[in-house]
């Protein structure tokens, strides 16, 4: 083996935390987020003849993780009943407006609220907003800000239409929203 | 017709994920020019986005 190669392959290990925690925000299973890290570094070993440098490494290997997590949230909404998480989701939607389509609670300035993303304790009530989502609103959620994917990328791995996508995206941010609003923004600890 | 608050907050989302029509870009347009409270949901939506991207660059 060409020392070139060793230090390539060193490098590609090196960023195996960051992929493992890019990994853990997708797949809330740590066996699955371990297996995707560990078939990401594999296939860039594997493959390392083609990278050509041209993008940073971590791009280049977080782009191959994107696939391999895909792939699973795409085997796992196989698994999942595709109705089961989505009515309380919607009920939960409904419930911000009222009959004439007012907000029921209007949406009040939140400041600066960039100033909270220095805040650890912001982060928590975060994760902990986004783990109360439904599993598939969530992992669509993420798919789309996280990953930056286009709506069309989401709706085939969630098996689902382009307009129903859109609406599960509307729910989760709206929830989100509300959720960051009960929290933190209007009950900070 | 204008659309409703929580049409708009439809909109307000759908437009981070596809381009508007016309009738839509209208409708959305004419709502905020009346409503504060739903400019204030254009400032915390566009903050989500900006809050989940900031998350996953986090060491």
């Amino acid at each position: 083996m060409a020392s070139g190669d060793e230090t390539l392959h060193q490098a590609i290990d090196g960023h195996r935390p960051y992929l493992l925690r890019y990994a853990r925000l997708h797949l809330s299973n740590p066996a699955q987020a371990e297996d995707a890290v560990q078939e990401t570094l594999l296939a860039a070993i594997e493959g390392a003849g083609r990278y050509a440098g041209r993008a940073a490494l971590r791009t280049w290997l977080t782009g191959i993780l994107k696939h391999k997590i895909i792939d699973q949230l795409r085997r796992n909404s196989r698994e999942q009943a595709l109705a089961v998480d989505e009515d309380g989701e919607n009920e939960a939607v409904e419930a911000l407006f009222a009959a004439d389509g007012h907000w029921r609670d209007p949406p009040r300035d939140w400041g600066d609220p960039a100033a909270s993303l220095e805040s650890r304790r912001f982060w928590r009530a975060f994760e902990l907003c986004l783990q109360r989502l439904p599993a598939r609103t969530a992992a669509a959620f993420k798919m789309r800000e996280v990953m930056e994917l286009p709506t069309e990328d989401i709706c085939k791995a969630q098996h689902i239409s382009a307009t129903n996508c859109w609406v599960m995206l509307h729910r989760a941010r709206l929830t989100l929203r509300e959720c960051l609003r009960l929290t933190w923004f209007e009950n900070a600890p | 017709m204008i659309p409703s608050c929580k049409k708009t907050a439809e909109l307000l989302s759908a437009q981070q994920d596809r381009p508007l029509g016309p009738i839509e870009r209208l409708g959305l347009a004419a709502h905020l020019a009346i409503c504060r409270r739903c400019r204030i949901a254009v400032r915390q939506l566009e903050f989500l986005r900006l809050a989940a991207r900031r998350w996953r660059d986090l060491e």
